[in-house]
């Protein structure tokens, strides 16, 4: 199949171009004083050419009266004055211009940024699974500056077309009408030429950014994969495949580019024959050659340069709207990708919005929570048989459930619709709270996942997620509290310790501690631990049980586990197979 | 290594010789454009004055025809500057990438773990293309730009010596408050790519911890962190663009003067007599020389991102382009060796530090146990070559320290499967064929059972990182693709790490069992060595 026939059926019948087009201007619309300004500016600059070309042509003439004799100097310093005045005019109106093109971008930009980050990280609620990571940090690096371009050239172009070429034809109607006509008679075949333009590019940069987005996915995994490739000796087979796909993508693009090109040419010649046929017909009328009906066959020198140099002017601003049309096919295929990220609704909350977000937990104390499961159902997405089948449970408050099962069985499932984290496809979880009986919520649990992580930044920082209000001595004396002093003392920098990116400069069990410290200081009636004791030697592990005993006095745990001394820890020990409760109680 | 240095070294031929003709190509192009313009003018003039004076040998023929072709050859020459640059370009960029990869494959595991989320991706496609670019963006526009200054500079020193010293200064000028400019912007460049970087590993961290944020209800604080490095960056990308606004301001004022000088030069007062036509048309050169001058900052930002890019790739190029001689690699013996021999190789950390000497040969099963932290990877790693050792030469696999041997080579002997190693984002049977390319559906199988997987379907999708997966599952995947290695050594580390005792004792049992022959070497956390269930020819003990 030929690449580009393909493109450009696909361009022509994607009914989402419309959309993505309405999505851009829906966006742009905040910055759009800051664009009007901009256009109307760049419009007005044109004033600032007329000027120069009107002392250009007045030097001219000047010149032309006094042949060899040297031009006397009162002509051409007002002439020089002219040209100078019209270039400062044009210099100042572009660069306010400019600036004001900038500040709407930026508004626009930060707006997107904005949204970005609550889709990735929203309140309330869980991501949409179906944003990669990848996908995210590709948009918030590269994406929304992809928009740059079209915000500053294409969203004021239209303006400043309809402005300043208008101000120039009118200029070179004053002088010769007969020229004006020929631009005016030039002019429809341009629409048609930047709707070209705008399809060749738009294809070349969709599928160039298209397969670098599906490159760049494989490239990222098989990076991530490369020391074990290397490992198994695979390591130049990933090289080779890397290259290749690299190789058919340059391949396609540049195909895709000589059609783009080929339309980008045209308007240059249209510009440049425009040029040639004006210095030709002003050429011949200057000579006195011409002898035409209703045209006039006559003009003076002055007036001939004045034409001939603000023809290319009046060209400009639509190869400015032209080289926008190639922005706005950047933007259209970034406007894609955001869309996906940020129209993307994030999965609703397992306990409905009002029960989540405020820190009533922290208000009060309020007393440990039991925890109702029944006749709870999950299914993945991809994956033929349920995660869990059928799961009635209660978890007394103030006991310690531990959940046990062969890997794959369905404990994280499980304990994740404890926490209110996920809602169960069938059946519901409910969170009891002195009397109070609510949908299973996020808002009265503590979470340790597995594998767990700490954000980048100073230990303190991550600590001060779980409590804002508390200084480095309560901290310290929290530690001391949970039995974690020895983990504190082991870190050489103590609170002031920097954690790298995926807690990177920890080792893994040092780290599951300390997520499990940050755990603990945040006071819930309900703790919720995957886990807890998979990377840690006996110390560690010893350490994390006694603390659990300590804290379920207060508070509801649910840990999964397959430590024998936890199970033993604990009040109430599950098992789970296949999904399902295959027994329950204290002697397993 | 300069980004011209770096491009120009990775590019094969083809791209060296379209990256030739693209400036060859864009230079003339600009002087056609800037001679349509003055040629233009000079031909006007010329029909005036020859009608005034009544001249009437003057042919017109040949200046108009002159404009017309500079107008055709403009408009060819720049559709084929574009589309020789842009294939010098697309083959540059494809080149220097498959160096950068390939250059990867040497780089210590350590150092690839250390920035495999964001960095190291950042490198591979945003800096290879923004030095990839240089062919498109900064090497045509500044031969078109460097050849019309020049052309218009000597014609107007032919012509009028005065006019062409004061163009040349001011144009000189210009290109020194260009480049000025362009260096204050590069600061700002990177303070804005720093702060993007800090930006991404933030919300990427953020978000695999996003059900404890959710919990701690800290997930607004969290955002506002990545917010702020996001605002940081904006605010030096906006100090970026008002450099350049402010760039383009002084050179489109110099511009006024160069031409303004260029008129009262060219024209006024009867020492410098020339004729009208040539006059105008020196006027209208300049004219087009400042009007490409103005593009002059945007190409120079090019550049500068190219230049920062290159900075960046440069401990990758070094090791793609090693200065000076090769180190021959050592021949690869026709036999993989099947023995690792230690000698005092430092194990332990801190005040536990010792060392030990042994020999890991066939069918010896060697267990490492100890608490966290007490430096079993790092032993396991050690052995592998994956990293250096404290002391070197300590590890010798066919006589040869290990750490200085090609991955390669050691892959031929000895596996070590990582406490969490990486599973690609494809199938189950995908995964497994990276071991052993060749491998049918039966020998799969079989790797699966051995490692107590059996249940897990071949098509089984394993989801980014394996994420589809259990802890368990992917622990014995990856065991699973370690046997189909048949290594004569296989390194285990944590093995049983996610598994019941039952399900880790059977795994341990099938991993002997497909591999009678091979030397094992087992890293398991304390109380897990009971579960051990043939025997150990050697227990260390660490911490």
């Amino acid at each position: 199949m030929n690449d580009i026939s393909g493109q450009l059926a696909r361009l022509g019948d994607d009914d989402g171009q419309q959309q993505t087009a309405r999505l851009l201007v829906g966006w742009a619309a905040i910055g759009e004083p800051a664009f009007r300004r901009a256009g109307t500016l760049r419009g007005l600059a044109a004033m600032g050419h007329v000027l120069w070309a009107a002392g250009l042509g007045w030097a001219a003439q000047a010149a032309l009266r006094s042949q060899h004799r040297g031009v006397a100097l009162a002509p051409v310093l007002s002439s020089a004055a002219l040209v100078a005045a019209g270039l400062l005019l044009r210099a100042f109106l572009l660069a306010v211009a400019d600036r004001a093109a900038d500040d709407g971008a930026a508004v626009v930009q930060d707006h997107l940024r904005a949204r970005l980050l609550l889709a990735a990280l929203p309140t309330p609620g869980v991501p949409s699974e179906e944003v990669s990571d990848a996908a995210l940090g590709e948009a918030l690096d590269s994406e929304v500056g992809r928009l740059t371009g079209w915000l500053t050239t294409y969203v004021p172009a239209r303006r400043a077309m309809l402005l300043g070429s208008g101000i120039v034809l009118a200029s070179i109607a004053v002088g010769s009408w007969a020229v004006a006509l020929v631009l005016v008679l030039a002019t429809p075949l341009l629409p048609v030429n930047l709707k070209v333009i705008g399809m060749g590019t738009r294809a070349a940069v969709h599928a160039q950014l298209t397969a670098t987005r599906t490159l760049s996915t494989r490239l990222l995994d098989r990076l991530r994969g490369l020391p074990t490739l290397v490992g198994l000796g695979a390591g130049e087979e990933a090289v080779r495949a890397t290259e290749a796909d690299d190789r058919e993508l340059a391949a396609r693009t540049r195909t895709v580019l000589r059609v783009a090109f080929l339309s980008t040419a045209w308007i240059e010649l249209l510009v440049t024959v425009a040029m040639a046929v004006v210095a030709t017909y002003c050429g011949l009328a200057l000579l006195g050659y011409l002898d035409l009906p209703a045209v006039p066959s006559t003009m003076s020198l002055g007036t001939a340069l004045f034409v001939l140099v603000l023809t290319p002017a009046y060209f400009a601003p639509a190869r400015e709207l032209a080289r926008g049309y190639h922005a706005r096919a950047e933007a259209a295929a970034a406007a894609e990708m955001l869309a996906e990220i940020i129209h993307a609704v994030p999965d609703a909350p397992a306990g409905g919005p009002s029960t989540e977000g405020s820190a009533m937990h922290r208000a009060s104390r309020p007393g440990p929570a039991g925890v109702i499961l029944e006749a709870v159902g999950v299914r993945y997405r991809d994956r033929p048989e349920s995660a869990l089948e059928d799961v009635t449970l209660t978890v007394r408050p103030g006991s310690v459930l531990a959940i046990s099962g062969h890997s794959g069985a369905g404990k994280t499932t499980l304990l994740s619709v404890a926490a209110g984290l996920r809602r169960p496809d069938r059946g519901q979880c409910l969170h009891t709270v002195g009397s109070d009986t609510r949908c299973a919520s996020p808002a009265v649990t503590a979470w340790a996942g597995q594998p767990s992580y700490l954000l980048p930044g100073t230990l303190r920082d991550n600590l001060l997620l779980a409590r804002p209000d508390v200084d480095d001595a309560q901290l310290t004396a929290a530690f001391a509290d949970l039995g974690f002093d020895d983990l504190l003392a082991a870190l050489p920098q103590g609170l002031d310790t920097q954690v790298g990116e995926r807690g990177w400069g920890l080792s893994a069990g040092q780290m599951q501690q300390l997520v499990l410290v940050r755990v603990l200081i945040h006071e819930t009636p309900l703790l919720c631990l995957d886990e807890p004791t998979a990377h840690l030697d006996p110390d560690g592990e010893a350490r994390v049980i006694r603390a659990i005993r300590t804290l379920a006095r207060s508070r509801t745990v649910v840990v999964t586990t397959h430590s024998p001394a936890l199970l033993d820890a604990a009040d109430d020990v599950v098992r789970l197979s296949g999904g399902r409760l295959t027994a329950t109680g204290r002697a397993l | 290594m300069n980004a011209f240095k770096l491009l120009w070294t990775a590019a094969g031929r083809r791209e060296r010789r379209d990256l030739l003709w693209a400036v060859a190509l864009a230079g003339t192009a600009e002087l056609c454009a800037a001679g349509l313009l003055g040629v233009s003018g000079w031909f006007l003039t010329s029909c005036a004055v020859v009608t005034a004076q009544a001249n009437t040998t003057w042919s017109w023929m040949y200046p108009s025809g002159a404009v017309r072709a500079l107008a055709l050859s403009r408009t060819g020459l720049r559709y084929a500057e574009r589309l020789v640059s842009h294939g010098a370009l697309l083959g540059a960029t494809v080149s220097l990438r498959a160096r950068m990869v390939h250059a990867v494959t040497t780089v210590p595991a350590r150092e690839l773990r250390k920035g495999r989320d964001g960095t190291l991706m950042a490198r591979l496609t945003s800096d290879v293309e923004a030095v990839g670019g240089i062919p498109a963006r900064v090497v045509p526009p500044l031969a078109g730009i460097g050849l019309t200054a020049g052309a218009v500079v000597t014609l107007l020193l032919v012509a009028s010596p005065l006019a062409g010293t004061a163009e040349l200064v001011l144009l000189a000028v210009s290109v020194a408050a260009a480049v000025a400019a362009d260096r204050r912007t590069r600061d700002h460049q990177r303070v804005a790519a720093a702060a993007r970087a800090t930006a991404r590993t933030g919300l990427l961290s953020a978000r695999a911890a996003f059900s404890e944020l959710r919990c701690l209800d800290a997930v607004d604080v969290a955002r506002d962190q990545v917010a702020q490095s996001v605002a940081r960056s904006r605010r030096a990308e906006a100090a970026v663009a008002a450099a350049v606004r402010r760039a383009r301001l002084r050179l489109r004022l110099l511009a006024v003067a160069g031409q303004t000088a260029v008129l009262l030069l060219a024209l006024s007062g009867p020492v410098f007599t020339q004729p009208a036509a040539d006059a105008i048309g020196e006027v209208l050169l300049v004219a087009a020389a400042y009007e490409l001058m103005e593009t002059l900052p945007h190409v120079l930002r090019d550049h500068g991102l190219a230049a920062d890019a290159a900075l960046r790739l440069g401990y990758l190029a070094n090791r793609a382009f090693p200065q000076g001689q090769r180190t021959a690699l050592p021949a690869t013996t026709a036999e993989p060796a099947r023995t690792l021999v230690a000698h005092r190789v430092p194990v332990g950390v801190g005040d536990d530090r010792t060392t030990w000497t042994g020999w890991i040969g066939p069918r010896d099963v060697i267990v490492v146990t100890g608490p966290n932290g007490s430096g079993k990877t790092t032993l396991l790693e050690t052995l592998a070559g994956r990293i250096a050792p404290a002391a070197p030469g300590t590890v010798l696999l066919a006589g040869a320290p290990v750490e200085s041997l090609p991955a390669g080579v050691i892959a031929d002997t000895l596996t070590l499967v990582e406490a969490e190693d990486w599973i690609a984002d494809a199938t189950v049977a995908e995964n497994l064929w990276q071991a052993a390319p060749r491998a049918d559906d039966d020998m799969l199988r079989a790797a699966l059972a051995a490692a107590a997987l059996e249940q897990l379907p071949l098509h089984t999708p394993t989801g980014p990182l394996g994420s589809a997966l259990s802890q368990g599952q992917r622990r014995r995947l990856a065991i699973a693709r370690a046997l189909l290695r048949q290594p004569a050594v296989l390194l285990l580390d944590e093995p049983t790490t996610g598994l019941d005792g039952p399900t880790a004792v059977r795994m341990l049992t099938g991993v002997r069992r497909a591999l009678p022959d091979s030397a094992l070497v087992i890293a398991l956390p304390d109380r897990h060595h009971e579960l051990v269930p043939f025997t150990a020819t050697h227990i260390m003990r660490l911490g």
